[in-house]
């Protein structure tokens, strides 16, 4: 890994992230916000009785209307948002990363910060495991090296600890205002705990990316004895991988998927699904197209 | 476990490290997420145990072989039927002569080879005697005390042959007889068989001391006599006029001293090779009481036996090391075009 790659990492591209629903704030941006102002796109007409604007009133409109009455074009408020990337960094989570140039993990958090500078909006990173990772958190900022900043914060950053308690902590932490939440996460919890973290997320835009590896859902041996050591308790188990245990070992991970597919889509957004490396195309796809 | 015993035992204090697989596995492990990845599976929890059990029983298997583990020799009592019989034969040189008073030949065995020969077979087929071997001619010889041993008795019985001296002293070749029951011979089969092919004047002092013997130890009395071509036998009576005394009459007069000791006692008279197999098969039948006799099994090396337990469970062990796995945890790499390799999962 060559200092240059190390330090700022992989060209970043701009990703088409979108809020769904209004975002709240006064501060100009490039999302849909609620409230109506005088710029930007058409939203309404209004009487001039209520807003004394006589610079837009809308000639045909008001010739049109049979009362007689005056209108006035309303426009939608359009204002930045906070783009947050809760980071899960517990033990699980350095599996297939640690010394790799292409960590998938710091790639996205990355691109993500890139892009959410790029579209006037402010991004912020909380990051923990079973502890708090307040070294790593990033308060909602619009500086622009923080993409190279989250590289280099990340990139050697795998994870340790067991347990996600302080993930769900973490997630009060977030403002009021609503925002944009990337939960990036492994998602090897369980279900109350997905439910709870899920639940506390419940005034923002969740989009889930759930990090997983093929080396340990598709690309298993064939035959043979394999000792797995989890990352978080360290426990050993040995397997003897044959045909069927291969095949229940597959079904337990499409089925594992399809459980937190429907928790995610209960609160929100369907997940991405960030296999073995970062591709931007298939996540500004997943984000123009919600997912689904 | 007093059956069982170690040349070094001190090695045995490497045994606790039999407990390191425990501790450890064979397998290098592969990183997971989560170990809840890895489905159930009863089957593999009964190979990791019986791995870790292998690992286990092998470095215990080794540290028992190398601590010289064997089976220590025992003292087993068994039953049999059988006697204690002593064994007293006549070792002087008219025994190396045949049946008929001539040097043996090729076609005619001597006195002492025949006698050899089917007091080896009396042995063998009577494996729950105790036997001993005595000989006499000038003076009484130990030859093998009371044993169990066949090997010894067999060796002893063949050394009979061996080319004889020139006396036959009866006499303290019976008190020597009479001397080698001990206390573990039961009372009621004890026996002596004596082989001789002549008698000769019993000392009148040994006489005592045999009649002494007698009562103390009462046995029972066989005397397999060698009768050669010729010469006297043991109910020949002298003619009219001539003085009927041992001097002149020593079978008859041993057989009638015999008779006189009050013990059960029989006394055959052999003219051939065929009649003494057939007074040896009598005694044979005769001599069939229940005796208790102590057999030493010797000490057994079983370190051998550990080890190959021990080999059994490493090549198992490794069995399960030549079919170890690991996750391929290196991704898929790209191809040049941008799309994902696929690739053959590591098997």
């Amino acid at each position: 890994m060559s200092e240059a790659i190390r330090r700022a990492g992989p060209p970043r591209a701009d990703l088409p992230y979108r809020l769904f629903g209004r975002a709240r704030g006064v501060a100009p941006g490039s999302h849909r916000a609620v409230g109506a102002g005088a710029n930007g796109a058409f939203l309404r007409h209004a009487s001039i009785l209520e807003i004394p604007d006589a610079r837009r009133i809308d000639m045909r409109a008001s010739l049109l209307d049979p009362l007689g009455g005056l209108k006035v074009r309303r426009f939608e408020n359009r204002a930045r948002i906070d783009v947050f990337v809760l980071l899960d960094l517990s033990g699980s989570m350095a599996f297939g990363r640690g010394g790799r140039a292409d960590d998938p993990v710091a790639e996205l958090v990355s691109a993500v910060a890139h892009a959410a500078v790029r579209g006037q909006d402010r991004f912020a990173l909380i990051a923990a495991g079973p502890n708090a990772r307040e070294d790593l958190a990033i308060r909602p900022t619009r500086r622009r090296g923080v993409a190279d900043e989250v590289w280099a914060k990340l990139v050697d950053e795998v994870g340790e600890g067991r347990g996600v308690a302080s993930l769900i902590e973490a997630a009060d932490e977030l403002p009021q205002r609503r925002a944009l939440v990337f939960v990036v996460s492994d998602f090897l919890m369980l279900e109350e705990e997905l439910s709870e973290l899920m639940g506390r997320l419940w005034r923002h835009d969740v989009a889930p990316v759930v990090v997983r590896s093929s080396a340990v859902e598709d690309r298993l041996p064939r035959f043979g004895l394999v000792e797995t050591r989890d990352l978080e308790t360290g426990r050993r188990r040995m397997v003897l991988m044959r045909k069927s245990l291969r095949e229940r070992w597959i079904a337990e991970a499409r089925a594992r998927r399809a459980g937190l597919d429907a928790v995610f889509r209960r609160y929100g957004r369907p997940a991405f699904d960030l296999v073995d490396r970062f591709e931007p195309d298939a996540f500004a796809d997943y984000l123009l197209s919600g997912g689904v | 476990m007093t059956w069982i015993g170690f040349d070094h035992p001190w090695v045995l204090l490497l045994l606790p490290l039999a407990l390191l697989p425990l501790a450890g596995s064979p397998l290098r492990a592969s990183a997971t997420p989560s170990e809840a990845l890895a489905p159930r599976d009863p089957l593999s929890s009964a190979i990791s145990a019986t791995l870790k059990t292998l690992g286990v029983l092998a470095i215990a298997f080794i540290v028992l072989g190398l601590a010289g583990a064997h089976r220590r020799d025992q003292q087993v009592e068994r039953r049999g039927v059988g006697a204690n019989i002593v064994l007293l034969i006549d070792r002087s040189s008219s025994m190396d002569s045949t049946f008929a008073n001539r040097s043996p030949t090729g076609a005619e065995e001597s006195k002492s080879a025949a006698a050899r020969r089917l007091l080896t077979d009396f042995a063998t087929r009577r494996p729950a005697d105790r036997v001993a071997v005595a000989a006499f001619s000038t003076a009484p010889m130990l030859v093998s005390p009371m044993t169990d041993r066949h090997d010894a008795v067999r060796a002893a019985i063949a050394a009979i042959d061996r080319p004889g001296l020139a006396h036959t002293d009866v006499g303290r070749g019976l008190s020597l007889a009479f001397s080698l029951f001990d206390d573990e011979s039961t009372e009621t089969s004890r026996a002596i068989v004596m082989v001789s092919d002549g008698a000769a004047v019993i000392d009148r002092r040994v006489q005592d001391a045999l009649r002494d013997a007698s009562r103390r130890n009462p046995v029972r009395l066989y005397w397999l006599f060698l009768r050669t071509q010729g010469a006297r036998g043991i109910y020949d009576k002298p003619p009219p006029g001539e003085p009927d005394s041992p001097q002149t009459y020593p079978e008859r007069h041993l057989d009638i001293f015999l008779k006189s000791l009050g013990l059960p006692y029989r006394a055959f008279e052999a003219n051939s090779a065929q009649e003494v197999s057939a007074a040896i098969k009598e005694i044979d039948q005769l001599e069939q009481r229940p005796t208790t006799y102590v057999e030493t099994i010797p000490r057994q090396d079983l370190d051998w036996v550990f080890y190959a337990f021990a080999s059994v469970a490493l090549l198992l062990l490794l069995g399960a090391k030549l079919t170890e796995r690991r996750l391929d945890e290196t991704p898929v790499p790209l191809r040049r075009d941008g799309a994902l390799q696929p690739r053959r999962a590591a098997s």
